[in-house]
């Protein structure tokens, strides 16, 4: 069984934060052969901390050095309007040249509005191309944006997570009840039961597993993922049927 | 696999379940405002230990800790129907304290209580009051123990507050929840001292690094797992500690061979 983890970060910081960092790729990759994480979404925290293009070109060219074929990078997007990144429809192809699985959206980091005049451009193309979008409120994006963004574009292939994690349910559950693209990034869904509760209103189909490392543990979501009272094929599927699904979909690879 | 370096956590893997007991030493019970719990009555919590090996749980149910006025007779209900697999702690409000009362409560109900549980932050109001003295001083001389609700910095809870209490009470068992969460090193150094000191790991794992932090500083023997059941799934805890940069030695230290020396008499 493959274990994918959709929610990986590496990248020197000097805040302090988080607090036991994993500074280097190379750092990630020891963590996932300790841990038994096959690959995943892997974001460089340079994208936020340093530019954008820094951060997208480092995390481009690691997972391309590291030729793990269940390991994708992720993105971070900006709207078109400055014209710092690839403009919205080279986007399809740059992601599957590069092995970029996801995009993700910081708006407060990257400092625009997230509102339709700013992002329609970029998420129509995503929507029409089934690129996967990471809106988790620990990317700084709120909760409200993301209910107003799926509201706008319901096809969006959207892999949601809140780092609030109470109460989790209540925000997340109408998002995988009205939207037929919405994935879940369980990283921070750490309540007892969640899982169970979770796979049994939405189906596994909608799940997906995460860790947040280098934030926390990867033990702590393997070991609620492995234990959870569900079917073997439903544990397949969100520890990473899915992710390898909805990522060989966008872009091929 | 968790973590090839540990035989237990490759033992976990294999099944989804330890190879050896939990003992758990802060949860909570029922519903709560602000969260939706997939299941959160005592039945349900019973069937979720058996499912992952929990031998004993020690608890404060949230209508216990929020309604000083009715709450408690929950938690005494919750005890008497699984009697060989829970035990409650009291709760202690400190703006509506009657220590006569709930002291007789306790005492008179061996079956039901091991101590008094005491949130300084939830009350606004610190823990090393000599308001609660009568308190300490009935857990001191009978030896049931007293869990609080730590937090590094707080001016309620904080390590300070904690430290004068153990000073005063040198013998009393107190058991810090959260372990000084976000000041865990500076907390267990500045008590670590008394050594009827434990620090649990409730809110731990939403950190990497702190449990690490915690065992080299206070060494395991002095750490107790905990939960806060059910907003944290047993097994968040139980794969932080399989995860962390600790011995397997120091693994069965958390997770039942402290907790079992501690409850020695009581299950």
């Amino acid at each position: 069984m493959d274990i994918l983890d959709c929610h990986l970060n590496f990248g020197a910081t000097n805040n302090g934060v988080p607090y036991r960092n994993c500074d280097t790729f190379e750092d990630l990759q020891e963590e996932l052969a300790r841990s038994g994480i096959g690959g995943g979404l892997v974001r460089c925290a340079y994208s936020s901390t340093v530019g954008v293009n820094y951060g997208n070109r480092f995390v481009a060219d690691k997972v391309a050095a590291a030729g793990n074929p269940l390991m994708w990078g992720v993105w971070a997007a900006l709207p078109p309007f400055t014209g710092e990144t690839p403009p919205p429809e080279a986007l399809p192809a740059a992601m599957a040249e590069n092995r970029i699985g996801a995009l993700y959206l910081s708006p407060k980091t990257h400092r625009y509005v997230a509102d339709p005049l700013t992002l329609d451009g970029l998420l129509g193309v995503c929507s029409d191309a089934k690129l996967p979008v990471i809106l988790n409120t620990c990317y700084g994006i709120t909760m409200e944006q993301i209910y107003a963004i799926l509201a706008r574009f319901p096809k969006l292939s959207a892999i949601v997570g809140d780092s609030d994690c109470w109460p989790n349910a209540r925000r997340l559950y109408p998002l995988a009840a009205a939207y037929e693209r919405v994935y879940m990034d369980l990283a921070y869904v750490m309540d007892a039961g969640g899982i169970e509760d979770m796979t049994r209103r939405f189906g596994a189909e909608k799940l997906l597993f995460g860790t947040a490392f280098p934030e926390r543990y990867t033990g702590s979501m393997l070991a609620v993922t492995r234990a959870a009272a569900i079917g073997e094929n439903e544990r397949a599927l969100i520890f990473g049927g899915n992710l390898k699904r909805i990522v060989k979909e966008a872009i091929g690879v | 696999m968790i973590n090839r370096e540990s035989a237990l956590a490759q033992a976990f893997w294999e099944t989804g379940r330890l190879p050896c007991d939990i003992r758990d030493f802060h949860a909570h019970m029922d519903e709560h405002a602000e969260i939706y719990f997939p299941f959160s009555s005592a039945d349900e919590m019973v069937a979720d230990m058996d499912i992952n090996g929990v031998k004993s749980l020690l608890f404060c149910g949230h209508f216990a800790l929020y309604d000083p006025l009715y709450g408690e007779q929950y938690n005494v209900e919750a005890v008497r129907k699984y009697p060989d697999r829970l035990r409650a702690y009291h709760i202690i409000h400190s703006r509506c304290l009657d220590p006569e009362r709930e002291i007789e409560e306790v005492d008179e109900n061996p079956d039901v209580y091991v101590g008094f549980k005491l949130l300084g932050d939830y009350n606004c109001f610190p823990v090393d009051d000599p308001c609660h003295d009568p308190y300490y001083d009935y857990l001191q001389q009978t030896g049931k123990f007293l869990l609080l609700h730590t937090w590094g910095g707080s001016p309620y809870d904080g390590s300070r507050q904690v430290a004068n209490i153990a000073k005063r009470f040198q013998k009393l068992t107190v058991f810090c929840g959260h372990s000084f969460f976000s000041r865990q090193i500076e907390g267990v150094k500045e008590t670590k001292q008394y050594e009827n000191i434990y620090y649990e790991l409730t809110a731990i794992p939403i950190v990497r690094g702190y449990l690490e932090d915690i065992v080299n500083t206070a060494g395991s023997e002095r750490v107790l797992f905990g939960t806060d059941l059910p907003w944290f799934s047993t097994m968040h805890g139980v794969g932080m500690v399989l995860s962390a940069d600790i011995t397997d030695e120091d693994r069965r230290n958390i997770f039942y061979r402290n907790g079992e020396r501690l409850l020695k008499g009581i299950f």
